[in-house]
């Protein structure tokens, strides 16, 4: 059946079943790619999209439960102040390796920067652990993270 | 009762002219009632023959093996005549004689009519495919294997009534009474077990009929109309949805449960859950129990980013993404904590269980489930299980007790991870 | 690259090589070149070349403005090679960096060795990716010259720009153009190459260029892929690799929500190649994938007889009890020094399959049409999968087009291209593109695993703590009748050539599963079992395990390989001192004062022609758990670090990498299936169990060699050393967390 939700700002419809996750019609209807499957079970974090602000793992989002919510994927995070400076950081420190799961750790990221906008080791622990980085970049995103609250500092 | 011995295969099927029959909606009245009894849960194994037997069960006196009930005649029950399928079914004596481990729910079945028994008789007689396979000794040391002291516990605990229909009740009401009480013996792990591992109550009789019982790590909560931590907030049709499809908005199947939606009563019709919702509805709560009421102090905090305890850092980084900042899931996919009865019952076996060793698909009608919970085993330590199950059962408005890391230590041992494979069990 | 062309002469090759520059007009004007060696890529398909056959091939594209378009010809899944081949040309090219606009190409036979693996893109590409660029830079000097009349010998550079140095004439790369291609193409190995002193771009720190389309979600890898009218495709398998459909109820699926095609695939005995199963393709993934999950299939499945982790452990430690079936190298009288031994250690040690688990799961789409097939892959290795496409289609190679897709994570998995012939097939059955994308479960229990191993070793120490003795013998795995892939011990592991009495031998088990390389195949569990008990024997000795590993290697010099396809320039121990005095002395190894519980242990370790070692230091702590404190990287490969943002990066990751796989990978097969099937099972590193790491690096006079896999091997054995050090607890068996080890912060 068709439901109608809230993705970056727009409104948007898509014709798929109740159960479908959120991952899949971001990816499939609405062709947005930047938001990545790597598990399908909310354990490696590359589906990480912001809903209602909180960071979360759009493959266990079912479409039906999504309501009025809006939902922020990577590909207009850089529209948010916060969001951009995690860009900025990124590219400044070249973090990725393959990339693959880097969208989804900048949404991580985002949502931490906007509720601790100077997070020490122990949250940025706690908020990047659902996110897997098969390259193992996470002394980059560290420090990205950190340069990112630099940046807003300044 | 049941536990899966090992990791279960993939879907080992005969001839593709069959496979589809595995999820057909049954063609009988006796493959009806077999379905209704969930016989093939404890007599199939994954990847054998259809009622062959050969699943290990857990007994207080150790491993035993359900049993060939396919119509061969050397291995099977193909020699039985109907009085000793009765005899089996509704007494628990073998065609031999010897006394069958009440692991078979015959007390139950005691409740079962003479013209259900005989439709069963014939469903296995004639339309399950016989299958040559010798019956597994039990694993209980040879003092304890004698079976007259069986006898007795028969003559103690059996019902030898069979089931009355009340007349106080209507027909819905009294056929959802027969299932439960007979075929579909819930009260075989709902029920709390004596000190003779007999079930207290076998009928609405008794209060602890139903009550909640704690079985092999896994805690089946009580099905009475407890307003926390029963079926009391639980309308009829609910009770209907969640049997039907293995969930609804209240919560998800797990355990045991996934057998018995899964092989049965998803195949039942919905007159018969309708009934048995009637039925359970009218069991009185067994103690007074404030209803649960939501807290959204909680959701506040874990949106703030700053948990301030170890479980709820655990829960924001392991549990939220799914069940969400404010505990209530995405139901009936993602089952909520919120209010959940599995997470307010006093026994925490249950909770910690699935965290540990997370779910089993369900499968209701031969279609997955597309969420599935992931296990923790791996990932968390004892004490850490031990955290994030307190700081559930203690968020959002839940009001149960915490959980020790020695509670979990103890069910990870005793306990294996669920396999994420899709089990069906065959019935022809 | 001299010394390595030496076998072409010998042979007489010479005369019938002819290094030329093919320049031509660009379509869009400008002038494009495209190098090439002919005579050893023809030598490499005649088999008649030496060790390591090389050819070359690159694009070089100037436009009128100056701006410069550089092909990357290699595979990129993280590795940094889409920046760093083309540094390499613009370099000696002469051009601004900012300049500079990288093209990612295809597949194409024109190009060699498009291939990621092994980390030999550097050691192969060095030399040749610059004389491309330097011949470039000739024809722009020739015809700059040419306009002026003026010898070219009397003109150089300045990044995109000629000049004529007497008069002071300038005239810019995008001015000469034209001219240039039309200009003689010079003789690729007497073209001159800049003095690295003098290098602009080789050394500096260069950022992915794919960077801003990361980290705003730009459609940008396999999985990304879409295509005009493309439906999307799931292949079920069988869990024991190779099994054969018998039969399913592909018809109850077509009927299915979105299915547009289901059927069965009969695939052949290849286990890299088109195997049985039943595809399902839908409108959409989702659809596709839940249609799927209803399949109910029979599948005979075969002998599975002992394929089971337990029995393979059972199995192991019952030849061990008997002789290696086959000696893999034998120096002195290692029994008769044993007995002698004034001390003799013994220890068993084991490591278990392991997945590659790329992040981005397999996938590829294919668009088969008219008896031609174009394939978007996330492949490490187009090549064979081009032919293996040809022979299961039956098509020529002629019509098969390969796009080359950034894959998230190779790691060595993508090596192989079943994925990329299910697509193929799938497309042709099904009548439409298709793109195939596996699930999580079907990448972890269809892959071409690590093959475990298992090491029963013994060593021999003199009264004053010298290593005499050492013997291993190995338990691996064959498959049909021949060592698995991945699962050879060779007779230059180390501490051979080292130890005056020592043996290496094998015995095999049969293995259903197939393997195959991972990241630093081999090495990445040699190395864990060997520093592991050669630390034990540093122990044993009384020697702080520096020491102990100084002393073993001895004077600088050249162990050299024995003669063969796969030798080296041999192991060179003064490198390997080098780099274990820099991590011992970053990493303050007996100097700094460790509190109780706290521990650093060292490994060191030799592959892919990158000497590594690794100091870790970890913390047992009070919630049983290990803390991982910190890592100091010493690595030496060679003279130079060609883009040193990424090969910190890497060196990093590697070391992580394989701290994770030490921790929490491990697969388990039961009744030939693989249990695991996701990432509750099977545990990467995350975030809080990260540590910092340092990264050192020696240049030395050596040719620049790779760093993706070498930087790894040392860090397994370097934490169970530490935790050693930390506990006086050894593991000998890997993953960590089934020895109640997990880390956590």
């Amino acid at each position: 059946m068709p439901y109608i939700i809230q993705v970056n700002g727009k409104q948007h419809t898509a014709d798929v079943e109740s159960e479908t996750p959120l991952l899949w019609v971001l990816r499939d209807t609405l062709n947005l790619k930047g938001t990545k499957f790597g598990c399908g079970a909310a354990q490696c974090g590359a589906c990480t999209v912001h809903l209602g602000g909180q960071a979360t793992r759009s493959c266990q989002i079912p479409v039906s439960v999504l309501g009025a919510s809006n939902v922020t994927t990577i590909e207009a995070i850089g529209e948010t102040p916060v969001g951009k400076r995690v860009q900025q950081a990124w590219l400044e420190l070249d973090v990725a390796q393959c990339g693959y799961c880097q969208s989804g750790q900048i949404m991580s990221a985002t949502a931490l920067l906007t509720k601790i906008p100077n997070p020490t080791d122990q949250d940025i622990n706690q908020a990047m652990n659902g996110n897997l980085c098969r390259c193992a970049t996470y002394t980059r995103i560290r420090a990205a993270i950190k340069r990112a609250a630099e940046l807003a500092r300044a | 009762m049941r536990y899966i011995a090992a990791f279960l295969l993939a879907l080992l099927l005969p001839p593709a002219a069959q496979a589809q029959d595995a999820t057909a909606k049954p063609e009988t009245k006796g493959e009806y009632l077999a379905r209704a009894g969930d016989c093939v849960a404890c007599h199939s194994v994954a990847d054998g023959k259809p009622f062959a037997g050969g699943l290990k069960m857990g007994s207080p006196l150790g491993a035993i093996y359900s049993t060939n009930i396919t119509p061969g005649k050397e291995t099977g029950i193909g020699l039985y005549s109907l009085d000793d399928f009765d005899k089996a079914l509704r007494k628990g004596v073998a065609r031999d004689g010897h006394r069958l481990y009440p692991a078979m729910p015959y007390p139950s079945y005691a409740k079962l009519s003479d013209e259900d028994v005989k439709a069963l008789y014939d469903f296995f007689m004639k339309e399950v495919p016989a299958a040559r396979q010798a019956n597994l000794d039990p694993e209980i040391p040879k003092l304890l294997r004698w079976r007259w002291p069986l006898a007795v516990w028969n003559a103690m605990f059996t019902d030898k009534q069979g089931f009355t229909a009340d007349p106080k009740h209507d027909a819905p009401w009294n056929r959802g009474a027969y299932l439960v009480q007979g075929l579909g013996h819930c009260g075989a792990c709902h029920t709390p077990r004596g000190w003779a591992f007999q079930e207290k109550a076998l009928d609405d009789s008794g209060t602890a009929f139903l009550a909640g019982a704690n079985l092999d790590g896994w805690y089946a909560a009580s099905l009475r109309q407890n307003l926390a931590t029963g079926l009391g907030g639980w309308s009829a049709a609910e009770i209907t949805e969640f049997l039907k499809t293995g969930h609804n908005v209240h919560g998800s199947a797990y355990g045991s449960m996934l057998d018995v939606v899964n092989n049965s009563t998803s195949y039942l019709t919905d007159e018969d859950l309708a009934a048995i919702g009637t039925y359970l509805k009218s069991l009185p709560a067994d103690k007074t129990e404030p209803a649960y009421a939501y807290d959204a102090s909680t959701a506040t905090m874990l949106a703030g980013g700053h948990p301030p305890d170890p479980g709820a850092a655990l829960y924001a980084t392991t549990c939220q993404s799914c069940h969400r900042e404010t505990g209530g899931g995405s139901p009936p996919f993602v089952a909520p904590l919120a209010g959940n009865p599995t997470v307010l019952t006093k026994d925490a076996s249950s909770l910690i269980n699935i965290v540990l060793n997370g779910s089993q698909p369900l499968v209701p009608l031969g279609v997955p489930e597309a969420y599935r919970m992931p296990q923790f085993r791996a990932q968390l330590t004892d004490q850490q299980i031990a955290e994030v199950v307190t700081f559930m059962r203690q968020a959002w408005g839940n009001k149960a007790d915490p959980v020790t890391a020695k509670e979990v230590a103890e069910l990870r041992k005793s306990t294996d991870p669920s396999s994420d494979q899709v089990v069906i069990l065959r019935m022809r | 690259m001299d010394g390595l062309l030496a076998p072409f002469r010998s042979a007489g090759v010479k005369s019938s090589r002819r290094n030329f520059l093919k320049a031509s007009l660009a379509a869009g004007g400008g002038l494009l070149l495209t190098a090439r060696i002919h005579g050893i890529a023809k030598a490499a398909v005649s088999g008649e070349a030496g060790p390591r056959e090389i050819a070359l091939n690159a694009y070089v594209r100037v436009a009128p403005d100056g701006s410069v378009t550089v092909t990357a010809k290699n595979p990129e899944c993280g590795q940094g090679i889409k920046v760093m081949l083309p540094m390499l040309i613009a370099e000696e090219l002469d051009v601004s960096w900012d300049k500079v606009r990288i093209e990612q190409a295809g597949y194409d036979p024109k190009y060699p060795a498009q291939v990621a693996g092994g980390s030999q893109a550097t050691p192969v590409n060095w030399l040749p990716m610059r004389r491309v660029g330097a011949a470039g830079r000739q024809m722009l000097i020739q015809a700059a010259a040419t306009t002026w009349g003026v010898q070219a010998s009397e003109c150089d550079t300045t990044p995109g720009v000629v000049r004529h140095q007497a008069s002071g004439h300038t005239l810019s790369y995008g001015e000469l153009a034209e001219k240039a291609a039309a200009v003689k193409v010079p003789d690729l190995e007497k073209v001159p190459l800049k003095d690295p002193k003098t290098f602009r771009i080789v050394g500096q720190p260069m950022r992915n260029v794919d960077g801003e389309k990361i980290v705003t979600g730009q459609p940008l890898f396999g999985i990304d892929v879409t295509v005009p009218g493309m439906l999307y495709a799931v292949f079920q398998k069988c869990d024991v690799h190779g099994g054969k459909l018998v039969s399913s109820n592909v018809e109850a699926i077509r009927k299915l929500p979105g299915v547009k095609a289901a059927f069965e695939v009969k695939g052949g005995t290849d286990l890299r190649g088109l195997l049985d199963g039943v595809a399902v393709v839908a409108d959409s993934w989702w659809r596709a994938n839940r249609a799927r999950q209803q399949l109910q299939i029979t599948w005979d499945e075969g002998d599975i007889t002992g394929q089971n982790s337990a029995d393979f452990a059972r199995k192991a430690a019952e030849l061990a009890k008997g002789a290696p079936s086959s000696t893999v190298r034998k120096n002195g009288d290692p029994a008769g020094a044993l007995a002698k031994s004034a001390k003799v250690v013994e220890a068993a040690y084991h490591y278990p399959f392991l997945s590659h688990i790329d992040l981005e799961p397999q996938n590829c789409t294919a668009s088969f049409v008219n008896g031609k097939v174009e394939i978007w892959a996330p492949t490490q290795n187009p090549a064979p999968g081009s032919k293996l496409v040809a022979s299961t289609l039956g098509i020529p190679e002629s019509a098969i087009k390969i796009n080359m897709i950034r894959c998230g994570g190779g790691f060595g998995r993508r090596l192989s291209n079943d994925y990329m012939v299910e697509a193929a097939w799938i497309s042709k059955e099904a009548g439409a593109p298709v793109k195939l994308v596996w699930t999580r479960e079907d990448d972890m229990r269809h892959d071409l695993y690590r093959p475990a191993g298992y090491h029963f070793f013994k060593g021999g120490l003199d009264g004053a703590g010298k290593l005499i003795a050492f013997t291993d013998h190995f338990v691996t795995f064959s498959q049909d009748g021949a060592v698995a892939n991945s699962a050879n011990l060779e007779p230059t592991e180390f501490p051979a050539r080292l130890v005056a009495n020592l043996e290496l031998g094998t015995s095999m088990m049969p293995l259903r599963a197939p393997t195959g390389p991972l990241r630093a195949p081999r090495s990445n569990g040699l190395g864990f079992a060997f520093q592991s008990f050669l630390d034990e024997l540093a122990h044993a000795s009384g020697k702080d395990p520096v020491a102990f590993a100084l002393d073993l290697l001895g004077e600088p010099r050249v162990l050299p390989d024995p003669p063969g396809p796969r030798a080296t320039p041999g192991f060179h121990t003064g490198r390997m001192r080098g780099v274990i005095e820099l991590a011992a002395e970053k990493s303050g190894w007996g100097k700094t004062k460790l509190p109780k519980g706290t521990g650093m242990g060292l490994a060191y370790y030799y592959s892919h022609l990158g000497y590594f070692a690794e100091v870790v230091q970890a913390t047992m702590a009070a919630n049983g758990l290990i803390q991982l404190d910190k890592v100091w990287i010493a690595g030496d490969i060679g003279s130079q670090i060609i883009n040193p943002l990424n090969a910190e990066n890497q060196a990093q990751g590697a070391a992580l990498d394989g701290l994770g796989t030490a921790i929490g990978h491990g697969l388990t097969i039961e009744k030939g299936k693989i249990v695991q099937g996701n990432f509750d099972t099977v545990l990467p590193l995350r975030m809080r169990q990260s540590p910092p790491v340092e990264v050192h690096f020696r240049v030395t006079d050596f040719p620049p060699t790779g760093l993706g896999e070498p930087a790894l091997p040392p860090s397994l054995p370097a934490l169970g050393n530490a935790i050693f050090a930390a506990t006086g607890q050894r593991i000998r068996s890997l993953p960590f967390k089934d020895q109640k080890l997990n880390a956590s912060a």
